[in-house]
């Protein structure tokens, strides 16, 4: 899976698109993955621009709870962003609006992570 | 619901393989579109569809993998309120989801756990779901229901 990417100073900004499902969990995973590794104490920051995501199912919430976990014991800050409604739905179900920093919109995620 | 007037009544066979998943969802959502189901509807019962087919090709054993899943759709429009049902069929080892105790909700990262939020979804997303056990398989019941057109 495709994630594009910008930095606004300290704070990496990964935009993955389109489902994450069955079909496309680990390939998410996969495309975080190197990102994860950077996202520490020391390291940069990382906002998930949800924007581009249409549906998410139990599974891409566990690939994010697994991300999440990694970034914490790193003492690294990662949130999601602009999620579609659909998506909100799921969080909120599932309380992963708990479990991670979540934010109606890239520009607050950039601010309360700065 | 006890009186449905059934506007269509679609099937479809899919392998018990993940790989399925997006064309079971593909024919849930072109069916649904072609009767005018509205979008939050739709959203709704494919996540049920592929939490259930997770579910099965995951936790159902050997034998949910050996024959087909099978998919029938009843799309009720004449009636308030309107609805969509999905039943999912498999053949794999007798599991009423509904008895199941479902995990509590995390409300903290060092809470959240990987497994169980399939059957969470499945029960908030759905306004009913039902299960039985007959002929050797698994029915899993969801609908939804919608009372204006959107």
């Amino acid at each position: 899976m495709k994630l594009n990417s910008r930095l606004e100073g300290n704070i990496l900004i990964l935009a993955p698109q389109g489902r994450i499902d069955h079909a496309s969990a680990d390939a998410f995973s996969a495309a975080l993955l190197p990102h994860l590794a950077e996202c520490k104490s020391d390291g940069t920051a990382l906002v998930l621009d949800f924007a581009g995501i249409e549906y998410i199912s139990s599974v891409g919430l566990r690939a994010l709870m697994l991300a999440a976990r990694q970034v914490k014991a790193q003492n690294g800050h990662i949130a999601i962003a602009a999620l579609t409604p659909v998506v909100k739905e799921v969080f909120e179900i599932s309380r992963f609006n708990l479990v991670y920093k979540v934010f109606d919109s890239v520009d607050e995620a950039v601010k309360g992570l700065s | 619901m006890s009186l449905s007037v059934v506007n269509l009544a679609a099937e479809l066979s899919i392998r018990a393989d993940a790989r399925e998943l997006r064309r079971a969802s593909a024919w849930l959502k072109r069916t649904c579109l072609e009767h005018s189901v509205p979008l939050e509807e739709i959203s709704r019962i494919e996540l049920c569809l592929n939490e259930a087919l997770a579910n099965i090709i995951t936790h159902n054993g050997t034998n949910a993998l050996l024959l087909p899943i099978s998919l029938h759709l009843d799309i009720c429009t004449n009636q308030i309120p309107k609805a969509v049902t999905l039943i999912v069929s498999d053949s794999g080892a007798a599991f009423d989801p509904l008895a199941a105790p479902l995990k509590p909700r995390p409300k903290t990262l060092a809470e959240a756990e990987p497994g169980g939020l399939g059957l969470l979804m499945i029960q908030n997303l759905a306004d009913n779901v039902s299960y039985q056990y007959s002929d050797g398989r698994n029915q899993l019941t969801f609908s939804v229901y919608w009372k204006e057109d959107k």
